[in-house]
């Protein structure tokens, strides 16, 4: 059982990594917390179904499309609910309206799908495999290699590629960026696609997993958010390793204890933690840029 | 804990809001004493005038069921009210939606009874929620009637209340004669940690242990809850013969899906959500097998009128929740018409004496709790996303 419940924790956490990279990432650069970034993952996992069930598009193009839906309705949110609210340089009003879009994709999703659960068609995906004491399914397993391999990338992009570097530059002093030629919000733009890119693919892995419905981003992007600021926001390395915390907890406390009180046990842990390193794991945005 | 702070500040919440409708109340001063004397003429005066309040999910999640509920609600008001109306005047029902929000439902049941002056309210639609309103109707004399709120804990809330469904406590019996006839010695139970998910726990492992079975452990988890595979991996390290599976639609879909992939051997023995659709949405073909408890619906003259009358108006066939919403109002106006009042205590002596009243969702006999006692439970099995009936029409003896 302790196992299994171990092998468990790890894909959670591979999971809510994906979450908690986007909130991360976006707070680097837009010093704010996209409360819509759980319902971009609804988005993404909706658009798979309906390209799925409406259009009868294999797998492949079909999370392609996901990816491409969850990317530009990130860059819409950037573009209509957080930066007309960021111009008066008010640092809630954005946080706010963020809000806003998420109520509106909620109530979006609602009335074109219904408020009802559903699930993504999983065929062998779904069906159990054995290895040693540990029950998985390709499901999973995607879920945590496909995770593991984007986290990777991310990191590489971050670290190598011009466009990383500028968000890293952007997260450590947005006035110093700008004087040496770095548009800040072309880089907010690509730390929101890139956020939303991995929403989508969470989501996509929650609905064959378990189930999607309008409001599913609600308890995941907490999830996912409180992994970020354990993991000390705007600190990439963090996220992940607070998304591994979270998904442990979750994990040992509902395999041992009770998933009945499981919003308790994760933010207690948050808690605590916060208590002892206000800071979170690792220190916040500044460590992006070394 | 957070949900514990929650539930107190909702508490504070509720005491608060009831604190000043109370104050508003006395500085209104008491309502004028009704007209007793029963001067000959006409009693259309508004004082008799049935206005009836109904609390519940019109959006949201949930919305499916207040619809029903509200759907059958107008039928009957449309029933009554071509027939006359009660005391000569026609009955007033008005919609207040709660997204099956605790908050939300305690607004919406102020606002039915100060504003809209209902001395009857119809709701809510979780046990939970009817929890939260029960004692601000007690306080303000208003008669609370939930058509389809079942939770075993509502009979000992301390609250008055009358229902249209039977309580859990009976279809937990059945669920656990049922296992305890199959051979099954053995159970653990997955349920949702609720109002209606613990009564149901509670219920069933009271009468599974009293007929000779073992509870091996039970674990829940919250409402909505996306991923069951930690509590799933408990029960599969205590090797159950069967799991009870009290939990609503979203997570009991979730449950199968994923009790499956983690090649989970044990039947599952589940409740009346698995009347929903929607756990076949989630779950496919890993439902098949699953057998439920549910309150019998579907037979008799009263209910074939009504389904006959539904599909005419509403173009689909209805469910139970419809035929509950339409006995509700039925019941409550036949009683109206009894007491000769529409105050909330005639209209509750009244109600109590309903005796086998063939509704639309079976025969209504009210005990002194405000429980049904004459209703049936089917027991029925899922094949392909479709229920099948395995034994219908099982008694609950109380």
């Amino acid at each position: 059982m302790i196992w299994q419940a171990l092998y468990n924790g790890v894909v959670t956490g591979a999971l809510y990594a994906l979450v908690a990279l986007g909130y991360t990432l976006i707070y680097g650069v837009a010093r704010l917390i996209n409360f819509a970034h759980g319902d971009v993952m609804m988005v993404g996992a909706y658009t798979c179904l309906f390209c799925m069930e409406r259009f009868h598009l294999p797998p492949a193009p079909a999370l392609l499309a996901a990816i491409a839906a969850g990317a530009l309705i990130a860059l819409l949110i950037e573009r209509l609910a957080v930066r007309p609210a960021a111009r008066k340089g008010d640092r809630l009003a954005p946080v706010i309206s963020t809000i806003g879009a998420s109520v509106v994709l909620q109530a979006g999703a609602g009335l074109l799908f219904g408020a009802a659960a559903r699930s993504l068609p999983g065929g062998k995906l779904l069906d159990p495999i054995y290895l040693g004491p540990i029950q998985t399914t390709l499901a999973q397993l995607s879920t945590l290699v496909g995770g593991s391999v984007l986290t990777l990338v991310l990191a590489l992009f971050l670290k190598f590629h011009l466009y990383g570097q500028a968000i890293r530059a952007v997260a450590d002093d947005p006035t110093l960026a700008e004087t040496v030629g770095i548009a800040p919000h072309r880089i907010a733009q690509i730390a929101f696609a890139l956020s939303g890119i991995m929403a989508a693919l969470a989501g996509i892995a929650v609905g064959l997993d378990s189930s999607l419905r309008p409001t599913m981003g609600y308890s995941l992007g907490f999830m996912g958010f409180t992994a970020a600021v354990l993991g000390g926001i705007g600190n990439p390395t963090g996220a992940i390793l607070g998304a591994m915390l979270v998904g442990m907890v979750s994990s040992l406390t509902g395999t041992y204890l009770s998933s009945a009180w499981l919003p308790g046990y994760v933010f207690g842990t948050l808690a605590l933690l916060l208590l002892f390193r206000p800071q979170g794991l690792l220190p916040g945005r500044k460590a992006v840029a070394t | 804990m957070l949900i514990g702070s929650q539930k107190r500040r909702r508490f504070h919440l509720a005491l608060a809001l009831s604190a000043c409708s109370a104050l508003a109340l006395g500085l209104m001063g008491c309502p004028p004493p009704a007209n007793q004397s029963g001067i000959s003429g006409s009693p259309s005066g508004p004082s008799t005038t049935l206005i009836v309040g109904f609390v519940g999910p019109l959006t949201g999640d949930a919305a499916s069921f207040g619809i029903s509920q509200k759907n059958g609600i107008e039928m009957a008001r449309d029933e009554i009210n071509a027939a006359g109306g009660v005391g000569g005047s026609p009955v007033t029902v008005v919609y207040e939606d709660t997204q099956l929000d605790q908050n939300k439902a305690i607004t919406a049941f102020n606002k039915v009874t100060d504003s809209d002056k209902a001395t009857v309210v119809l709701g809510e639609t979780s046990s939970a929620n009817t929890k939260a309103i029960g004692p601000l109707a007690q306080r303000k004399g208003v008669l609370l009637l939930s058509p389809i709120a079942s939770s075993a804990n509502l009979t000992t809330s301390g609250f008055p209340l009358f229902r249209i469904s039977p309580s859990d406590a009976f279809q937990a019996r059945i669920a656990a004669q049922y296992a305890l006839s199959r051979g099954w010695k053995t159970t653990a139970i997955l349920y949702t940690n609720d109002e209606w998910g613990t009564g149901l726990k509670d219920a069933f492992a009271t009468d599974f242990k009293a007929g000779g079975g073992q509870v091996l452990g039970d674990t829940g988890v919250e409402p909505k809850a996306q991923d069951i595979r930690p509590s799933l991996t408990k029960i599969k390290s205590l090797k159950p013969a069967f799991i009870y599976i009290p939990m609503h639609p979203d997570e009991a879909g979730v449950a199968i899906k994923q009790a499956k992939q983690l090649g989970i051997a044990s039947s599952f023995l589940g409740a009346d959500s698995f009347s929903e659709p929607t756990i076949a949405k989630i779950a496919g073909s890993a439902t098949d097998g699953v057998v439920y408890t549910m309150p019998a619906s579907g037979f008799g003259a009263a209910y074939d009128q009504f389904a006959k009358q539904y599909q005419a108006k509403f173009n689909g066939a209805p469910n139970y929740n419809a035929a509950a919403g339409y006995d509700a109002l039925k019941v409550i106006a036949a009683a109206a018409k009894r007491a000769g009042k529409t105050d909330a205590t005639a209209l509750a002596t009244a109600l109590k004496q309903t005796k086998n009243y063939e509704g639309a969702s079976g025969s209504i006999t009210f005990d002194t709790n405000g429980d049904v006692t004459s209703k049936a439970f089917d027991l029925k099995k899922l094949q392909n996303g479709q229920s099948t009936l395995v034994q219908g029409h099982i008694a609950i003896n109380k």
